[in-house]
């Protein structure tokens, strides 16, 4: 491809994709990013084209494609132009999809996804997991092929930064994006357009722009999915952050636990850069960008700014003071702009549709759709974009399903380590960044994980603690030392030695950590401990006085046994358990060794006839 | 000759000191540890202090010192995997292998390492083998896997 | 504008702007303190003691003195009721992990804090001061930290003798507990925290061994000559004793008698 040198090559290019692509009247559209291919979405992939080649027609054409959302079903496909949806397929079914739904036409409906009641929904918009969606950012996964920049451009890539550099000041650009109201996606919240004034208007040369991709919130995966989705959108969105602020230099600093979306990043902007939109004199308008990428190296708290840009810098990723702000002094010293990756791919929609079509999605300040990555003990698990002010019960229920076999929802985490456990109460709070933290949680990455009954809250506020005590970088006195105290008391109570004066020194530490610690880390460490504490408070007393752990999963707290009027004797249990724990004979009660007993539970939801039993 | 490798990866970071990180990503990848001796000589070639080099090496959890197992088996402790019991894997491993995350079996046959959250929580437990994901993970399933790679080796001999 | 008017406990002062709070409070005389700050190091803000309460419009928030630049008109307080707690907390913490030791001690008694966490016996409390004159002022880097989180440590490479140490003993004279030790046993200097061992050059009047041979080639690559070289190989004792009539033509005779 010969490199596009200005606007109407781009419009040129643009008309003669169409051309081509007008013509594939069928498309079928393969999932295909980690989450998918891990369900097996690879071979589906390989067995339909084999299978379309022996159909011999060219309008018909299978594609690779970021995650549709819905990875509770995966591996899944999509066939345009009808979006009908197939659903949790084997290699076996392509035969008969392309028998058909390819030849004739029909509906498959054993493929199908059915609803509570049995009926049989066929097409992807009727379902409602996808009903009270706003796909934004994300509206163009599960169309495009990631790694073939001719599809972004067909669907009307680039189109922003064309507007932009043809067109628009960098002041204009700013104003734009000031007054769309976008704040940052990948935590605090910032405004995105006051932070790139910030550093248009300081001093200093190179000024840098960084897009954050490495998300390190457990529970959280919108960042990979835009990226394995969506590449371009993320460079387009840089792009133009890059001409606003005056910079032309940039990094995506982004996971190594990623290693798809590293691939999948670095085609596109090798491709990025092959097409002109990178590189010397973008498009013919004398404005020059590029970016690198480094990976990050596994450690939770380069996601902090400032321990993100020491390490682009070749250092340990250890924060630093902000008292002079990083749009100031950020990376090697000089004005940086930070945005994380949903916020950046945010703003190719703005330019393009004009800030009053993205301010009239949300509420009061929080503005736009935010991407969620629904997970834990929902029926609907998978990757939802929303408007900002929907509620949590409209995420949770109508979009995922509510609870797994039904049981109690006891409570929604958000915000990872940094957030807090929402309960019950909340369940119609609408979802924005202040309403958020004004119930001790925080908006974070997107992380959301719903909790069960059968989730102890004593047991997530250790279990966050614990993921903190590992990524803490240990710089700083309150946060290295006051975690470790902390999780010394969770331990205890989990084990049934807590003492009722635990839970005020657990507060008392928690306030000190939130006004010494050196990076947002550590002054954010408690969140989890506090929320549960706050809206849990009886399952600590509970843990504290009774020693009792009602959701059955602190093991200091509770004991299998098998119930010996009830064991037949058939062996499933033994022949299970991981640590042949269980001893007897066949038709002859059984018995659980308890030094062997790992307390893994597999005895317990596995006897067909209750006789295990949990105290 | 280990030097010649090396250097091109150190040619293909721009011999650059800022970019001592990715270097050490690629010594990672390509002897699935950082030899010391190769740490050794990147401190004298990019004239970076041994002690940053060290300091990096074992302040991302991306690196090792000691080479890793045949078979590295990653556990996720995402939120996610965790309130679907993930930690029960974790758990079941240490006692199967005698081993604590991070370390390898005696016969080298397999590394343990846990993570925090690989990014795939719809279909957690999560369970990576060599870059393979598993995905709905428990500890029954771990175990079988587990016995088909040993017994894979016993073919083997 | 490059002054600016602040408040601290109760005094007004004129200040430059992006001046620390550290250097204010040095000024006024009041005493804040401190475990990973020396005057000859870059702040490093890592210890938090010197944590403050700052007052700007209406809004208070905690900041640590030694690497906080006042930028505008602020009302400092040093050593409130919140600043005293959190201060406290720190100093429980740090005995948690070393037990009473140097300045932990020294703070721990003044601020008459009784530990709830028990006292620890590590010896270290990780405040950075030896890594960072070792880096910064003496320029080898010997040392860095290694690990992270609570298993953090200051270290050698691999905790293997360091090939670069000098011996200089720098990083034992800034540690505020006393954890890095220099002992010189015959003609070696053994310097056990950091693994080093190094050999000793003999002094030229008494012949006793005093200093480390790679020291002396470091001052020498520093130098760049041999001008005055040999006050270097002179002990302090004999410094003491002979400086002026055995040392000077000792050096101009270029170190032949």
């Amino acid at each position: 491809m010969k490199k596009i040198n200005s606007f109407e090559e781009l419009e040129k290019l643009r008309k003669k994709l169409k051309g081509i692509k007008d013509k594939e009247k069928i498309i079928i559209s393969v999932c295909m990013e980690t989450g998918c291919i891990a369900a097996g979405s690879e071979e589906i992939y390989r067995e339909l084209r084999k299978e379309i080649k022996k159909v011999k027609n060219k309008e018909i054409k299978v594609i690779k494609t970021g995650c549709h959302g819905f990875s509770e079903v995966d591996p899944a496909i999509v066939i345009y132009p009808e979006k009908i949806f197939y659903i949790r397929l084997s290699p076996n079914d392509v035969k008969e999809i392309i028998e058909k739904t390819i030849k004739k036409g029909e509906i498959v409906e054993r493929l199908t996804y059915k609803d509570e009641k049995g009926q049989i929904i066929p097409y992807l918009d009727q379902i409602p997991f996808y009903k009270k969606q706003k796909r934004l950012v994300l509206s163009l996964n599960g169309l495009i092929d990631p790694e073939n920049i001719e599809d972004y451009i067909y669907y009307g890539g680039y189109t922003a930064l064309s507007k932009v550099l043809s067109g628009m000041s960098p002041e204009e650009v700013i104003e734009e994006i000031k007054k769309s109201g976008l704040r940052g996606r990948g935590g605090g919240g910032f405004p995105t357009g006051k932070k790139w004034e910030y550093c248009r208007k300081a001093e200093g040369y190179p000024k840098y722009v960084i897009c954050n991709a490495d998300e390190g919130d457990p529970g959280a995966f919108m960042d990979r999915s835009v990226i394995e989705g969506n590449p371009h959108s993320v460079i387009e969105g840089m792009i133009i952050g890059a001409y606003a602020i005056g910079s032309n230099e940039g990094y995506v600093y982004i996971r190594h636990e990623y290693p798809l979306a590293l691939k999948r990043l670095k085609i596109a902007i090798e491709q990025a850069r092959e097409y002109g939109f990178l590189g010397e004199n973008i498009l013919g308008s004398g404005f020059s960008f590029d970016i690198d990428i480094v990976r990050g190296g596994g450690a939770f708290v380069c996601g902090e700014s400032t321990a993100l840009m020491a390490s682009i810098e070749g250092k340990v990723g250890e924060p630093r003071a902000k008292y002079i702000h990083t749009v100031e002094k950020g990376l090697y010293e000089k004005p940086t702009c930070l945005n994380n990756v949903e916020t950046w791919a945010n703003v190719p929609f703005i330019i393009n549709n004009g800030w009053e079509k993205f301010a009239e999605i949300g509420t009061d300040t929080s503005k736009g759709t935010k991407i969620f990555s629904l997970v834990g003990k929902v029926k609907n698990t998978g990757l939802v974009e929303v408007p900002m002010g929907i509620t949590l019960r409209e995420i949770i229920f109508d979009i995922g399903g509510g609870i797994k076999e039904n049981k109690k929802f006891k409570g929604v985490q958000t915000g990872g380590p940094s957030g807090g456990v929402i309960p019950e109460k909340y369940l119609d709070l609408p979802v924005d960044f202040d309403r958020l933290n004004e119930v001790g949680s925080m908006m974070g990455s997107g992380g959301m994980i719903v909790m069960d009954e059968d989730t102890c809250m004593v047991d997530v506020a250790r279990y966050f603690l614990n993921f903190l005590k590992e990524e803490s970088c240990g710089k700083c006195v309150p946060c290295r030392e006051g975690i470790n105290q902390m999780l010394e008391i969770l331990n205890r109570i989990t084990q049934g030695k807590g003492k009722k004066e635990d839970i005020e020194i657990l507060k008392e530490i928690s306030d000190f950590m939130q006004k010494a610690s050196l990076c947002a880390l550590g002054t954010t460490a408690p969140n989890p401990v506090l929320t549960t504490i706050t809206y849990f408070y009886d399952e600590y007393i509970n843990h504290i006085e009774q020693k009792k752990c009602s959701a059955g999963v602190c093991k200091d707290l509770i004991e299998y046994f098998v119930n010996t009027e009830k064991c037949t004797g058939c062996t499933l249990c033994a022949k299970n358990c991981p640590v042949n724990a269980i001893e007897g004979e066949r038709k002859k009660i059984h018995k659980i060794n308890k030094e062997k007993c790992i307390k893994c539970g597999i005895c317990f939801t596995i006897c067909k006839f209750n006789a295990i039993e949990r105290k | 000759m280990r030097k010649l490798e090396v250097d091109k990866i150190l040619e293909k970071n721009g011999w650059s000191k800022n970019k001592i990180v990715g270097i050490l990503q690629d010594i990672q990848d390509s002897y699935s540890y950082l030899p010391e001796d190769i740490l050794i000589y990147i401190s004298e070639k990019l004239n970076i202090p041994l002690s940053q080099i060290y300091s990096i090496s074992t302040f991302y959890r991306a690196f090792s010192l000691k080479p890793k197992g045949k078979y590295r088996i990653k556990v996720c402790l995402g939120t996610a995997c965790h309130v679907r019991g993930g930690y029960m894997i974790a758990e079941f491993l240490k006692n199967k292998f005698g081993i604590l995350p991070g370390e390898t079996t005696e016969d080298g046959l397999f590394s343990f390492d846990t993570v925090n959250c690989l990014g795939a929580c719809a279909i957690g437990p999560i369970v990576v083998i060599n870059e393979k994901y598993y995905g709905q993970m428990d500890v029954r399933k771990t175990e079988k896997i587990i016995k088909g790679l040993e017994n894979e080796k016993n073919k083997q001999f | 504008m490059k002054s600016v008017e602040i408040i601290i406990d109760g005094i007004k002062k004129i200040v430059p702007k992006r001046i620390t709070i550290l250097k204010i409070a040095q000024d006024v005389g009041i005493e804040i303190p401190t475990l990973c700050y020396h005057s000859a190091i870059e702040p490093y803000g890592a210890c938090r003691l010197c944590i403050v309460e700052i007052e700007r419009n209406g809004r208070k928030r905690y900041v640590t003195a030694c690497n906080f630049p006042v930028e505008d008109e602020i009302k400092i307080e040093t050593n409130n009721e919140n600043v005293v707690k959190i201060r406290k907390l720190i100093l429980e913490l740090l005995i948690a992990k070393v037990g009473y030791k140097g300045k932990v001690k020294e703070y721990a008694e003044k601020y008459e804090v009784e530990p709830r966490f028990g006292i620890g016996n590590d010896d270290c409390i990780l405040c950075g001061l030896c890594v960072n004159v070792c880096k910064e002022i003496i320029g080898v880097s010997a040392i860095s930290f290694s690990q992270r989180g609570i298993e953090r440590k200051v270290s050698s490479p691999f905790e293997k003798e360091p090939t670069n140490c000098i011996g200089c003993g720098a990083c034992s004279f800034v540690c505020p507990v006393d954890a890095i030790k220099v002992e010189d046993i015959k003609n070696e200097r053994i310097i056990k925290k950091i693994n080093a061992k190094l050999e000793l050059e003999k002094c030229k009047i008494c012949q006793k061994p005093f200093i480390p041979k790679k020291l002396i080639e470091y001052i020498k690559n520093k130098l760049g000559a041999n001008v005055l070289l040999d006050i270097f190989l002179i002990c302090n004792e004999c410094k003491g004793k002979n400086y002026v009539d055995k040392l000077l033509p000792f050096s101009l005779t270029g170190g032949k008698k």
